[in-house]
């Protein structure tokens, strides 16, 4: 029974990116298993048997169960066939030689092969084998290769180099712990010699210390300073903000513990010392963007509300060392204070001036080197908007005021230090210049969707703007040719389009894809107008390639999209229907020889296309087919109307009421007639059926 | 701790490291990075070891000396360790200690902030160091300077003199910090506050565009031709590709670039850089690079 013990290795590092902390964690235990399970040290590695620690300069992992060594198996070579393995003399062939000397054999296993001994046989044939045992292989000559492997195998994009060595990771690496049970595994990680001690909390007990066993690793640094846990760190951060809520001076609160500014800070400290700061009362004046975004996405401090859901001039900041005297607390506050002082003072000189009179500014601020400024971006936003309210009736006067406004704020101060108060401010400084409260709302609610899971525009003024806003930069993108590919999308093409594709699904817009494309081209000036509108296709297969993994996340299959979409998709809202529609099809009996009939549909109208003209019902002789005609006629009628009234899944049911039907008529019934008048009409009526179909789907795209 | 003091001890502390200290580069430069003991010694294979306090001007952050925390010239206190050595961090927070900072009392942090400067063609990983949620120092091992790979890689300590001194003196308004102390004292205030004033006025509203536009045109020009002639002078070419890089900042300044321009102005700027970069590098490489270690 072969020894096993524990592993434990540790990378210590300088600070490194808190993003990349677990990732970085998880990695190094999966790439660990792996390598130990093709070195022979470890079967089936599962992650139960490990134990993965992470803070900003501890990266360490324990496994345990290793093989003390590679277990003693047999390693069986082949050689030549033995047919050529000796000649008509009886001598071994110079192939057989050859091989002989690559295994060291001795002449004692030549002569066993000359007799048809110890061959490999296969219905193939017969080979000379040599088998020999590979002894086994200590674990201590076996780790540093793997780990080192493990290492580079991280999935870190951006390595850095430091000092005057080659060696690369993400942060520079200054020490290595690599021990078997209690015992040095000696060897080289990026460099550095491995050893047994690590190193303590930076500033509350630096120096470095030995760690007896693997089993020790998270005890020992933990009375070091370091909570190399990652949960345990998290659970002990969450524990002290509760506290603080509930203990608040003047009542309770809540803390906005958002998971990524958690994660964040959890990733930022050996351990975690949750504490309360306060600001200046009158900063709750400014908009509450801007002081979520001060306290948030400058400083990385947890906002914190009241029971009434309004914003406290408070926050929670996490320090890595205990405040015993509150001066890190008044470190926190004193910057937070300045930061909201700038915003102060921005919002002060920026209101110096109406949003309105920013406008005329509008023109000295770029846009896009082909497509204009900001000016002449804003007039073809004003005339889009107003075609854009007519068509989804929203308030003509409401969204050109918003959209002569929309994009002032670019101008302040305040947008030019809080880029991402974009449409927030514009529609405070709105607000307060006096203008309708609808027209406000419209500026902040343009740029949204701002992500995948973000909220929508909720007024129709906002969707107007929101949509042309999105539309300008997607006809003016094609137009002059800067589609984006694959990885580049600077202009953030395509996250405007999922916008407008989400906005069309989600508020059931009667609007066409095309059209909205085609009013977006006329707003440009010549020549790029033609350039945009010339761009069409194009800009309506990207659009179809978004639906289309759009449709394939809300879990339709491809065959299903592609026969929804085959048949025309650009009344976006009737897609997800016509989607279920077929989805139910499919789930019914009688749907797979439906879809099969329609391949062959597809196919002879393909192969034998029918002339020109109508259906000739005198022309149709036998039973089938005019049984066939005839049911046809009402059942495409309803489904008309079905379809018109949105119930697609219903006109598929009717529809599907002709399978009988057309079954019959493919048994009793000739198509491709002699008799071309007769041919011709039997596909007329085929072609009639298809029709009938593709209001809905194009069935013969159903796979199997 | 005044601000003198300051600047003495980080002074005594690095050359107790074995760095050269030097004087501040005598042109206008937004950052110690921009003075040849910092580009110029990224370049090629010698090592270096130098600290300095160095004047910045960043003409775009200028407030007319109303704002209490930002200015339009401020004091970097630059350190220049090539190759980093493998204590670098240890012997920065030993720096802090000296200079009067409770390491175990105060919130000492090292955040990801990966440095990059478009104009000199050069990045860098490190962090930005806070102390109590401030901003305090830049800390970068640089990776590329002037399009060149470094190699060795030069570790670069940048203190911001008001940010610490601020933190030193307990003081909410960078004007009120003490400059000395005995035998009167003087304030940051009484030394710059009139400079700021008009400085501001300068960089927001008076200063000459024209003149600028046509002054890094020039300078331009300048500094490729003595990177042209059949004995390039990369030193004094590298000083028109600083004072190129202020005319920049000023027109940024004064609103008069578009975006479009700006883009254009920086990578005018970078193709200088990297222009400069090469002819130091074969410069040095003619004299066999001299500092390397036999």
């Amino acid at each position: 029974m072969t020894r096993t013990d524990s592993v434990l290795f540790e990378l210590g590092t300088e600070e490194l990116p808190p993003r990349l902390l677990g990732t970085l964690r998880d990695a190094l235990r999966d790439e660990t298993l792996a390598g130990l399970g093709k070195a022979g040290l470890i079967d089936n590695g599962s992650p139960a048997a490990t134990d993965a620690y992470a803070s900003p300069q501890h990266l360490a992992l324990v496994v345990r169960g290793v093989r003390g060594e590679t277990p003693r198996r047999e390693e069986r070579l082949r050689g030549p066939a033995a047919r050529v393995a000796f000649d008509d003399t009886g001598a071994p062939t110079r192939a057989l030689l050859g091989f002989a000397g690559k295994c060291a054999a001795d002449d004692d296993q030549i002569e066993r092969w000359s007799r048809g001994l110890d061959l490999e046989t296969t219905d193939k044939g017969s080979w000379v084998a040599f088998r020999r045992e590979v002894p086994p292989r200590p674990a201590a000559d076996l780790l540093p290769a793997v780990l080192a492997e493990a290492v580079a195998a991280l999935p870190v994009d951006a390595r850095m180099r430091w000092g005057d060595t080659a060696a690369e990771f993400v942060r520079p690496v200054r020490w290595v712990v690599l021990l078997y049970g209690d015992e040095v595994v000696e060897g080289e990680i990026l460099g550095i010699p491995c050893g047994s001690r690590s190193r303590g909390h930076r500033f509350l007990n630096p120096g470095m210390f030995p760690v007896p066993a693997p089993g020790d690793y998270a005890e020992v640094l933990r009375t070091h300073g370091v909570m190399v846990d990652m949960d345990e760190r998290e659970a002990s951060l969450r524990r002290q903000i509760a506290d603080l809520e509930s203990n608040w001076p003047g009542g309770a609160v809540r803390a906005d513990t958002d998971p990524g500014l958690v994660s964040e800070a959890v990733c930022s400290v050996e351990q975690p010392h949750a504490l309360r700061g306060e600001f200046d009362r009158r900063f709750l004046e400014l908009p509450v963007e801007v002081v979520t975004s001060v306290l948030r996405g400058q400083q990385k401090y947890l906002p914190v509300y009241g029971e009434d859901g309004l914003l406290r001039p408070a926050f929670i900041a996490v320090a890595g060392v205990p405040d015993a005297s509150g001066a890190i607390a008044a470190g926190c506050e004193r910057v937070v204070q300045a930061r909201l002082q700038d915003a102060e003072f921005y919002r002060q000189q920026d209101q110096r001036r109406t949003l309105g009179s920013r406008v005329s500014d509008l023109k000295r601020v770029g846009f896009h080197r082909k497509l204009g400024n900001l000016g002449d971006r804003t007039r073809r936003l004003i005339a889009l908007g107003a075609r854009l309210a007519e068509i989804l009736e929203a308030p003509v006067e409401t969204c050109a005021r918003a959209a002569e406004l929309g994009k002032a704020d670019l101008t302040t101060d305040m947008v030019q230090s809080f880029p991402d108060l974009q449409g927030v401010t514009g529609a405070h400084y709105a607000r307060a210049d006096g203008e309708q409260e609808a027209v406000c709302v419209a500026i902040r609610e343009q740029y949204l969707p701002r992500h995948a899971a973000d909220e929508l525009p909720q007024s129709p003024a906002g969707t107007v703007l929101a949509l042309a806003d999105r539309m300008d930069l997607l006809a003016g993108v094609f137009g002059v040719a800067e589609a984006p590919s694959g990885s580049r999308d600077p202009l953030g093409v395509r996250r405007a389009c999922l916008g407008v594709l989400r906005m069309i699904l989600e508020g059931d817009l009667a609007v066409s894809v095309r059209d909205l494309y085609i009013l977006a081209s006329e707003q440009y000036p010549q020549p790029l107008r033609d350039s945009c509108m010339d761009a069409q296709e194009q800009a309506l297969e990207y659009f179809a390639d978004r639906l289309r993994g759009h449709m394939l996340e809300r879990g339709f299959a491809a065959d299903e999209i592609e026969a929804v979409l085959e048949t025309g998709w650009e009344e976006v809202r009737h897609v997800p229907a016509r989607l279920e529609a077929v989805r139910e099809f499919r789930a019914h009996p009688e749907g797979a020889a439906l879809a099969e009939a329609h391949k062959r549909i597809r196919n002879l109208l393909r192969e034998a296309p029918p002339a020109g003209g109508d259906l000739d019902p005198d022309a149709l002789q036998e039973p089938a087919e005019r049984r066939l005609s005839s049911l046809l006629d009402s059942a495409s009628g309803e489904a008309r109307e079905l379809c018109a009234a949105g119930r697609y899944a219903d006109a598929l049911r009717r529809l599907s009421e002709l399978s009988a039907p057309v079954a019959e008529f493919f048994d009793q019934v000739l198509v491709l007639a002699e008799d071309e008048k007769i041919r011709h009409n039997r596909l007329r009526l085929l072609q009639q059926l298809r029709e009938a179909f593709l209001m809905v789907a194009d069935l013969s795209r159903l796979q199997g | 701790m005044t601000l003198q003091e300051l600047l003495r001890e980080l002074q005594e502390f690095w050359s107790g490291q074995g760095c050269v200290i030097l004087p501040a580069l005598d042109l206008p430069v937004g950052a110690g990075t921009f003075h040849p003991e910092t580009f110029l010694r990224a370049i090629g294979p010698e090592p270096w070891k130098c600290a300095f306090a160095q004047p910045c001007r960043r003409p775009a952050d200028g407030r007319y000396g109303d704002n209490p925390n930002r200015l339009q010239r401020y004091y970097q206190f630059q350190v220049v360790l090539k190759p980093s050595p493998d204590d670098i961090q240890d012997l920065y927070l030993e720096s802090l200690a000296r200079l009067g900072v409770a390491l175990d009392a105060n919130d000492v942090r090292f955040v990801e902030d990966d440095w990059e400067s478009p104009t000199l063609g050069a990045w860098g990983r490190g962090w930005e160091v806070q102390l109590n949620g401030m901003e305090i120092s830049q800390f970068t091992y640089f990776q590329q300077a002037g399009g060149r790979e470094c190699a060795p890689v030069l570790g670069e300590i940048t203190y911001g003199v008001e940010r610490l001194g601020m933190f030193l003196q307990q003081a909410d308004n960078v004007y009120n910090l003490l400059w000395r102390a005995a035998p009167g004292p003087v304030t940051y205030g009484d030394l710059f506050h009139r400079n700021e004033v008009e400085q501001s006025e300068y960089n927001f509203r008076r200063a000459d565009t024209a003149l600028l536009a046509q002054q890094f045109d020039g300078c331009e020009a300048e500094c490729a031709r003595l990177l042209e002639d059949g004995e390039p002078l990369p030193l004094p070419a590298y000083e028109q590709l600083v004072l190129c890089s202020h005319a920049f900042n000023l027109l940024d300044a004064r609103h008069a670039v578009s975006v479009t321009e700006r883009q254009q102005y920086i990578l005018r700027i970078r193709a200088l850089a990297r222009r400069v970069a090469d002819a130091q590098y074969a410069a040095r490489e003619a004299l066999g690079f001299p500092l390397v270690p036999a």
